[in-house]
């Protein structure tokens, strides 16, 4: 989807056109659900993640007017999920001892991966989030080191260092044979 | 070799997160959107949907008081001025409105700003102030933002607006070109201490060029940790950078305000620390 595109889309929803908005979730719904899903959110709470965020992108899309619409679009995406992840935080301390946890679907199952890509996909899911958004970004979504910087509101020389930080990390881990432990989000 | 496998396990891994089927479904996406405008449309318009109710029902009293003077013959020359008094006390108390905030807060969306009262917080808050040696009476008014979940006094005048940012969402104060200032719901880092925040934003700061001042005093109560930084371009100060971090509920709440030197002699210090030690959360 070119920019240009995108703009003539967003133009046309923020006109009041609902069909233009209706192009944008399909243009980009699968992509947010799974940049979502790389970072930590679990498979049963995709649905309404990715529903809060278009939802603040309608509200806020009169708001928008620079930059790439889809740098816009990761970023509200980390900020829901983030969002998620400490009412998630909140909501887990006071029914911990309670109630028994749901099961968490997994998508791994189907993934039918190698030796090699089994390890980096347990290494990423347990990184630090400073280091496996960007590399979520940089390896999933092709997106640039600028695009990264303006994705999580911090310099690129920043953003180049954990990057390369995160590649380290990955490629000794591979080296290794790899770790197992439970997934966890950010 | 060994960033020859790296990269191939990585390509492996993109294709195949590429290949997992999407458990969300667009329409169900663009109705949910839908359902939420639909609520918003409620909030926006049931302000005016109780002004009309109370105009009828104002206008039943009214009418009902001028038939039962009229019918019983008692002082109907004064009448309609009671009614009169009765009715613009209806319309311009707080008592009917308050009712309706209220309701309008249960289902406004938690991130729309709401800007009337929905706690027992007084509606303004006038302070007095010297100012270039003269004195200044400013009136702020109640402001409550329930997405956030602080209320607080503002400034009349001020425009909002929502912003969202790596660091988190949040709300942008502009009261002209010059002066604007942001509170911001901290996203959690690594380390989710006040001290990993403060961290956070002199780096930003000394990015940005500017230097950490000494105050020598705290400019607001409230604040758990604040400072000020000047920019310093050509040997000259020219600019003036305030932040404050308040921490409240488990959550913590970035203020920032930045502005000229000479703004410094005027209110708008006062503006942003009124805005900080008058915070309330809920």
């Amino acid at each position: 989807m070119s920019e240009f595109n995108d703009r003539a889309l967003i133009l046309e929803a923020l006109d009041g056109n609902d069909e233009a908005f209706q192009e944008i979730i399909q243009l980009y719904h699968v992509t947010v659900e799974r940049f979502a899903r790389q970072i930590g959110v679990r498979e049963e709470d995709l649905p309404d993640v990715t529903q809060e965020v278009f939802i603040k992108v309608y509200r806020f899309l009169d708001k928008y007017s620079r930059g790439k619409f889809s740098t816009w679009l990761y970023s509200v995406t980390l900020n829901v999920a983030k969002d998620f992840f400490r009412k998630q935080k909140r909501e887990k301390r006071k029914v911990e001892k309670t109630i028994q946890e749901r099961p968490v679907l997994s998508y791994e199952e189907n993934l039918d991966l190698s030796d090699d890509g089994r390890i980096l996909h347990n290494v990423i899911n347990h990184m630090d989030e400073k280091y496996r958004i960007p590399i979520v970004l940089f390896y999933f979504h092709d997106a640039s080191i600028k695009d990264i910087a303006a994705i999580m509101g911090m310099r690129e020389p920043t953003v180049k260092t954990r990057l390369k930080r995160g590649k380290e990390i990955l490629r000794k881990k591979l080296e290794e044979g790899g770790y197992e432990y439970e997934p966890r989000a950010l | 070799m060994s960033q020859e496998r790296f990269e191939k396990g990585m390509d492996e891994l993109k294709q195949k997160y590429n290949q997992v089927q999407p458990v969300t479904s667009s329409k169900e996406i663009f109705q949910s959107v839908q359902q939420s405008k639909r609520n918003n449309s409620m909030v926006r318009y049931w302000p005016m949907l109780a002004a009309t109710i109370g105009i009828f029902v104002i206008g039943g009293i009214l009418l009902g008081s001028i038939l039962s003077g009229t019918e019983m013959g008692q002082g109907s020359g004064d009448n309609p001025l009671t009614t009169g008094d009765n009715g613009e006390m209806e319309i311009a108390g707080s008592d009917g409105d308050e009712t309706l905030e209220s309701e309008n807060g249960e289902v406004t969306d938690p991130n729309e700003p709401v800007e009337y009262a929905v706690s027992d917080r007084q509606q303004t808050l006038t302070n007095t102030y010297s100012l270039e040696g003269q004195e200044e009476v400013v009136t702020y008014n109640l402001y409550v933002n329930e997405g956030l979940g602080f209320s607080t006094y503002l400034e009349p005048g001020v425009e909002v607006s929502e912003v969202s940012s790596g660091e988190g969402d949040g709300v942008k104060y502009t009261h002209s070109e010059l002066f604007h200032f942001t509170i911001l719901k901290a996203n959690e880092l690594d380390d989710s201490s006040l001290a990993a925040w403060e961290n956070s934003v002199a780096t930003r700061y000394d990015a940005d060029g500017f230097k950490r001042h000494d105050v020598g005093e705290k400019l607001s109560q409230k604040a758990d940790v604040q400072g000020v930084w000047l920019s310093e371009r050509d040997g000259y100060n020219d600019l003036f950078r305030y932040y404050a971090l308040v921490e409240a509920n488990g959550a913590i709440y970035l203020v920032e305000a930045e502005y000229t030197i000479e703004m410094m002699e005027g209110r708008f210090p006062y503006t942003v620390q009124t805005f900080v030690d008058n915070m309330e959360f809920h």
